[in-house]
Parts: C-alpha cells; sequence; structure tokens
C-alpha cells in the first residue's frame, strides 16, 4: 500500500509539473505581447512594464524563477485585474467555488444513489421511469442550457429564486442544481444497475432465506456492496463538477475561480491564465489520489491488487 | 432390417414416445447469424437505441439540406424584420439582427456534427495508430508511451482544450485539434487493451509466422477484431465534442462570429427570456439537445448490443 501511494503521488506530482511546463510554454508560445493591445503606450512605459514583469529576460530563466515561486506557493502577479496579487485572487475565488462545487456534489451523491436505490427496489415503477427520465435529460441536455431553463422556470416565471449573482444561500441554489444534476443523473443510473446487480447475488438470497428483515438485508448488505463502484466515479465525477464551473459561474456571475479563469482568458492575462490551470490541475490530481486513497481503504481486494503491481 | 420393413412395423402413439434426450436444434427455424447481423438485430430490439439512430439520420439529412430549404443565408442580417415570431416566411423566427434561425440552426448543426464526426475521426485514427504499436511492439515501447498516456491522461480536458484555444486562436479547425490533443488518450488506451489480447491468439501468431508487415496486422487482423469496443467509444466520442463545441462557444471561446453555432447562438439568446423572444433560445437548445441524446442513446445501445452481458 504504501509503496503504491508513494508511486500515485509521485505520478501526481509529475502529471501537475508536465502542465505547468506545457501551459507556460504554450502561453509563451503566443504570438505577440501581452502589452500590445494596450493602446498609447510609451515605448519607455512598456519596457518598465516589461521588466517589472520579468517579461525582458530569456525564457528559461522566466521558467525556472516560475517554477521556484510556485515551490513556495506564490502564484505571481495578475496583469489586468485590479487586486494584482494572484495569491489573493485565486483566495478571494476559490471557497465560492468549494462552497458551490461542494452543494453540487453533495446533491448529485445524495439524490442519485437514494434515486438510484429506489429505482432498483422497483417497488415503485413511478420512480424508475423518474430516474430513467432525469437519466436521459441528465446526458443529453448540456449544463448551460440547464443553466437558462432553471434560471427562466425559477428565477423570472416564478420569481422564487434569484436570477444570479452571489449572496445568500438562495443565490446557490439554482446554480448547484444546474452543475450537480448531470452527475446525480449518472450516479441514479449507475447505482440502478449495480444495485440490481448486488441483489441478484446469492447472499442476499440467503440472508433473506436466515429471516433477516428485507430493508436490512437491503441497506446493510446489498447497499455495502453495490456502493463499492460508486467512490470510483467520484474522481471523475469531481473533475466534471470542477470544468463546469467554468461554464456555471460564468451564466450566473459568480466570482468564483471558474468566472476568473474565463476572464482571464478573453483578459489575456497569461499569469493568471498559468495560475488557473496550475490550481485546476493541482485540484483535480489531489480529487483523484483521495478517491484512489478510499477506494484502497474501502475495498480491501483493491489493496491487494495495488500492492502487487 | 430395410426400409422396406421399417414401414410395416406398428408404430407406438407419439404420446407414448417421448424422447429422453433433448431434440438437437431446429437449424432451419432460425440459421445461425453471423456476429455484425446478431449485434444489428439486438440493435433494433433496442428502441432507444433505434429512436437515436433515426435521430441522427433524420439530423445529418437536416444539417445538409436545411440550409438551402429557405431563401436566406446563416449570416443574412434584415433589421425590418429583427426578433419576428416563426411564421410562414421565417419558420423558426428571426434573431435580433433579422436573420433567420431556420437557417442559423441547421448551420449550427453542420458545425456540430461537422466537429463530432471529425473529432471522433482524428481521436480514431491518432489512438488505433498510438495504442496499436504500444499493445502489439509491447515490452519497453509499451511501458514508456503508456506512461505518457497516463500522465497527459490526470490533465484536465476542457481546461486543455481552453488553453490550445488560447494558443490557437478562435476557428473551426483549432477547436477540432484542442479537443483531439487530449481526446485520443481514451482510444489508445482502449486499442492497446484490445491488442494486447488479441496479439495472443493464434491467428494472430501465425499471421506474425508467415510475415505480415505490421501496418497490414493492424489493419486487417487487428482492428477488425476489435471494431466493437471501438465502434462504441467513436459514438460516444461524438457528443461528448459537440457538448464541448458548443460550451466553448457558449463561452465565446469557439467558433468566430457570425458564424452559427449553437453554442453562440444560445448565448446571444440568453437576454430573451427577459424580453420573451424564446423562439430564438429554443431551437437552438432543444436540437443540441436532441442530438446528445440521439447520439448517447445509439451509443449505449450499441454498447449493449456488442455484449449483452452488459445489459443494465
Amino acid at each position: 500500500m504504501a509503496v503504491y501511494l508513494i508511486r500515485r503521488v509521485l505520478l501526481s506530482l509529475l502529471t501537475l509539473w508536465v502542465i505547468i511546463t506545457l501551459t507556460f510554454v504554450l502561453m509563451h508560445a503566443i504570438p505577440g505581447d501581452p502589452f500590445a493591445s494596450e493602446a498609447r503606450i510609451s515605448p519607455q512605459a512598456l519596457e518598465n512594464l516589461r521588466r517589472f514583469y520579468g517579461l525582458d529576460q530569456p525564457l528559461p530563466v522566466q521558467y525556472v524563477k516560475y517554477l521556484s515561486n510556485l515551490i513556495r506557493l506564490d502564484l505571481g502577479r495578475s496583469l489586468r485585474s485590479e487586486v494584482r496579487d494572484i495569491n489573493q485572487i485565486i483566495a478571494d475565488g476559490l471557497p465560492i467555488s468549494a462552497l458551490l462545487g461542494a452543494e453540487a456534489l453533495l446533491l448529485a451523491v445524495l439524490g442519485g444513489m437514494t434515486l438510484g436505490v429506489l429505482a432498483a427496489l422497483g417497488h415503485n415503477r413511478l420512480l424508475d421511469h423518474l430516474s430513467i427520465g432525469l437519466a436521459i435529460i441528465g446526458i443529453s441536455v448540456p449544463s448551460f442550457i440547464l443553466a437558462t431553463l432553471l434560471i427562466n422556470v425559477f428565477a423570472v416565471q416564478l420569481g422564487l429564486l434569484p436570477v444570479s449573482t452571489w449572496g445568500t444561500w438562495r443565490h446557490t441554489v439554482l446554480p448547484a442544481v444546474a452543475l450537480g444534476l448531470a452527475p446525480l443523473a449518472y450516479l441514479a443510473r449507475l447505482t440502478r444497475s449495480s444495485m440490481l446487480e448486488e441483489l441478484s447475488q446469492d447472499y442476499v438470497k440467503a440472508a433473506i432465506a436466515r429471516g433477516l428483515s428485507r430493508p436490512r438485508v437491503i441497506v446493510g448488505h446489498a447497499l455495502r456492496n453495490a456502493l463499492l463502484p460508486m467512490v470510483t466515479v467520484l474522481g471523475p465525477l469531481s473533475a466534471g463538477i470542477l470544468t463546469g464551473s467554468f461554464i456555471i459561474e460564468n451564466i450566473f456571475g459568480i466570482p468564483g475561480i471558474g468566472k476568473i479563469f474565463v476572464l482571464s482568458i478573453s483578459d489575456r492575462d497569461y499569469p493568471l491564465i498559468l495560475s488557473g490551470a496550475v490550481v485546476y490541475s493541482a485540484l483535480l490530481l489531489a480529487a483523484n489520489f483521495l478517491v484512489d486513497v478510499a477506494y484502497g481503504v474501502i475495498d480491501p481486494r483493491i489493496r491487494v491488487l495495488g500492492g502487487a503491481r | 432390417m430395410s426400409l422396406e420393413q421399417s414401414r410395416d412395423l406398428p408404430q407406438p402413439p407419439a404420446e407414448l414416445f417421448r424422447p429422453r434426450v433433448a431434440a438437437p436444434p431446429r437449424l432451419d427455424a432460425r440459421p445461425p447469424l453471423s456476429r455484425g447481423r446478431e449485434v444489428v438485430r439486438r440493435l433494433r430490439q433496442n428502441r432507444l437505441a433505434l429512436v437515436g439512430f433515426w435521430v441522427i439520420v433524420v439530423l445529418t439529412v437536416m444539417a445538409v439540406l436545411g440550409p438551402a430549404l429557405v431563401p436566406y443565408a446563416y449570416d443574412e442580417q434584415n433589421l425590418l424584420e429583427a426578433n419576428e415570431p416563426p411564421s410562414g416566411r421565417h419558420w423558426f423566427g428571426t434573431d435580433d439582427f433579422g436573420r433567420d434561425v431556420f437557417a442559423r440552426t441547421w448551420t449550427g448543426a453542420r458545425i456540430s456534427l461537422f466537429v463530432g464526426f471529425t473529432a471522433a475521426f482524428l481521436d480514431l485514427v491518432v489512438g488505433v495508430l498510438y495504442g496499436g504499436i504500444s499493445g502489439y511492439v509491447g515490452g519497453t515501447t509499451d511501458d514508456v508511451m503508456m506512461r505518457l498516456v497516463d500522465l497527459l491522461f490526470g490533465v484536465p480536458h476542457l481546461l486543455a482544450t481552453v488553453l490550445f484555444m488560447v494558443v490557437l486562436g478562435p476557428g473551426l479547425f483549432t477547436i477540432i485539434i484542442a479537443m483531439v490533443a487530449t481526446g485520443w488518450l481514451g482510444m489508445a488506451r482502449l486499442v492497446r487493451g484490445q491488442v494486447l489480447q488479441l496479439r495472443e491468439l493464434e491467428y494472430v501468431q501465425a499471421a506474425h509466422a508467415i510475415g505480415v508487415p505490421f501496418w497490414r496486422m493492424l489493419a486487417r487482423h487487428l482492428v477488425p477484431n476489435a471494431m466493437g469496443p471501438i465502434l462504441v467509444n467513436v459514438t460516444l466520442t461524438v457528443p461528448a465534442a459537440i457538448f464541448t463545441e458548443a460550451a466553448l462557444s457558449y463561452l465565446g471561446l469557439g467558433v468566430p462570429l457570425p458564424l452559427a453555432s449553437w453554442g453562440t447562438m444560445t448565448a446571444d439568446a440568453l437576454v430573451t427570456i427577459l424580453t420573451g423572444q424564446t423562439w430564438r433560445l429554443f431551437f437552438p437548445a432543444f436540437f443540441i439537445s436532441l442530438t446528445m441524446f440521439a447520439f448517447n442513446a445509439f451509443g449505449d445501445g450499441l454498447r449493449d448490443a456488442l455484449d449483452p452481458r452488459l445489459k443494465r
């Protein structure tokens, strides 16, 4: 297990380094100067700006400097934003995005699993149809269209919730639903099929034959085993929610890192783009790593396999 | 005993004489189907997949013909007829520049389907070559090639695509390149896994023994026999690519204006939930959802048909 963990950490760090390097190279491969679009700027001022941001130095020097700053968790300075310190920008945006992401993830996991289990038990054909209907909506309706629909119905027509921006918990409802519904549908479908498979296993029949109550068998035995595969999809799922926030935060005008990142792209704010990529990748790699570890802890069979590899 | 004599023997009543052995399968009832036909048969029993298939066909036909059915170009402005609701003149209404929404919707279909099919095809080409070489050559080559894939797999897809768009600049082809830059990884893994299984089989060993060159091996022996999972992967790549294009265009990072993409059309029509010209929002939103549904339903059905054990 320890060897496996160390290998995973190293691979994650290596991936992060590759992403940082590739992004750095890509950013500097863009033709033109970041300040080229600034109108009416004297050559002297341009020179000073370039020196201030260290752009006058050769690329390898900039790269080493960037990396060493990064290790000290200093993301550098933004070219355009009013709050020039990127650390500050990220510190402002991250809690907002994290809250939104956590809400969406919670909604997806709790809602998806409940719906999936209920649908698998098959007592209620309506619930089964609902889960299938939701699954179809979840895979077919893109999140930005879902968000638009939600705004139209709940904010504009019914006036129940605020249209956009960020503030009270009521502001978080629509974006969290828009972000979480697709993963919810996916999880519901997965839970349903996984649960159906477990329920047809012999040990379930044996437990019922022994006289255990049905709810106890379903929750205590079948559900426990059926939920195991769920943990593996949590990694890609949180990835989807994370990148989904690019779109959702932009539609709802939420000042999280997703909006900051997209804004930095249209602003051509290269240090901020680079930082966005680094922060997003680090979060994702951390999420994937945690999921892998969690899976090893929950399912001993994986641990053995992981150790043997 | 000859046949002549047996005819004269008294026959026992049939109901008393039931053979204890199961009757041999009646081959005349249903000739054994080839694998391809079997898959098609199972696919046709799956109503959702069938609906998906025909929707794809209709959408493709409309993407080709649609823009030509009305006498307006997708970028033809007519400010006197701005924001008109659907009518006999403008079947899907017009937008705020007086552009015909019908023409724009099907131009958007062209873009979506073109991006989807091209990205899926390029993923296929790169993935099959990379995965095929990695799996077939094996050894250290395989190790190195797959470590590289593992490494790149950690890169968030949408993020990488967005970064490529920043560098390459907006445009139809840059979107495709940006998507293929990360999209081929899944296909490469899949093909490698398939090749690893297949290359141990005797027919591949035999082909190798008589000196079939690598390219021929890949094209004639390995890929055709791994076609099932590859096809499923391709079918499910198309809606993913369509979604990515629409999402990027929605954010203003996709196809440049005035080209009509379903993503840009939706983004432009966002204000209409306040101003009321909802047809401008409805048509692109409806058709992109329909397209995503059709490809996903068909892809899922195809997977079930190819591997009945995976039945949901």
